[in-house]
């Protein structure tokens, strides 16, 4: 397992428990990667946080949620949104989770993949697109933008019971 | 004044025109996939794509079950049948850039619906998984 597979597995693993074999090789992976070791817990941080903030917003409205996102992405550019710092936002580009809800929409926004300087970087949010996902049930959804490629993957996941 | 007004107008009218025309693709792809855990040969069919897909899912082995496109006719709205009851019915939105509506649902059933830009050469792939990793579903939508 690479680190960009390993950072997928703990995006997967907020939602719902990975399958065991998944399991075994993210854990073996976490055990050898300070860098992975250390996206979990940030992105578990961040994700309290960006839930937390999710779940006031009362009106699911993609264009202002896009705005006022926008606004907070802007004001947080020096620190990455979500608090995460820039090298950990590289690799998954954008990535959100959805809270698991019924019919949950997932608004996700990214720019061209491009590598430019975070300094350029608000410029290019400014003119992303949102990804809505919307998903039956208690099933949740996750949005990935492949830095490298430009391919968008959108995930959704029934839930799984935690212990196997 | 005046020339100035009408140049920039000329000027955003032009700026449109190449953004529409660049933005409208003529028709969607869809092709159905079914990844699971499983080590398995690597299809040729899917050559193209294995390499992205290994790279950002979980999947050990992908396998290719059909493909269908249609045209996007003047109301930018389309289905897409797939094999095994798989069908895409798509909304292509006009505007800036190309931006795709998608209801992917399964023997009538919802998988999911999403709305998402979509590039050209960089395909949106869909992927429903379920209460197991096998055969999980897998839809790849291209425009072009
Ligand atoms: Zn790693």
């Amino acid at each position: 397992m690479n680190c960009t597979r390993a950072q997928t597995s703990i995006c997967a693993a907020r939602d719902a428990a990975l399958p065991p074999a998944e399991a075994a090789e993210l854990s073996a992976h976490l055990n050898g990667c300070a860098e992975c070791r250390a996206f979990k817990t940030t992105l578990e941080n961040g994700l309290a946080r960006w839930r937390a903030e999710t779940a006031a917003v009362a009106v699911p409205d993609a264009e202002l949620e896009w705005r006022a996102v926008r606004r907070r992405i802007q004001a947080e550019s020096q620190r990455g949104a979500f608090g995460l710092p820039e090298a950990w936002l590289r690799p998954l580009r954008w990535a959100a989770l959805p809270l698991g809800a019924a019919a949950a929409a997932a608004v996700v926004f990214f720019a061209s993949p491009d590598r430019k300087p975070a300094a350029e970087r608000s410029a290019d949010v400014a003119s992303a697109q949102p990804v809505t996902v919307e998903v039956p049930g208690d099933a949740s959804a996750m949005v990935m933008v492949d830095d490298r490629s430009g391919w968008v993957f959108v995930v959704a996941s029934d839930p799984r019971p935690r212990d196997l | 004044m005046r020339n100035l007004l009408r140049f920039l107008a000329l000027g955003l009218a032009l700026l449109g025109a190449v953004a529409a025309h660049a933005a409208q693709p003529t028709s969607i792809r869809a092709i159905l996939i079914t990844a699971s855990n499983d080590k398995a040969e690597s299809d040729p069919r899917l050559k193209p794509y294995e390499a992205e897909l290994q790279r950002n899912l979980v999947f050990s082995s992908f396998r290719f079950v059909n493909e269908s496109s249609a045209p996007i006719p003047a109301n930018g709205r389309s289905t897409l049948q797939l094999a095994d009851g798989h069908a895409l019915e798509l909304e292509v939105e006009k505007g800036g850039g190309v931006r795709v509506r998608v209801v992917w649902t399964h023997r009538g059933a919802a998988m999911m619906t999403t709305s998402l830009p979509l590039r050209a050469g960089a395909p949106a792939v869909l992927v429903r998984r379920g209460g197991k990793d096998d055969n999980v579903p897998v839809v790849l939508v291209f425009a072009r």
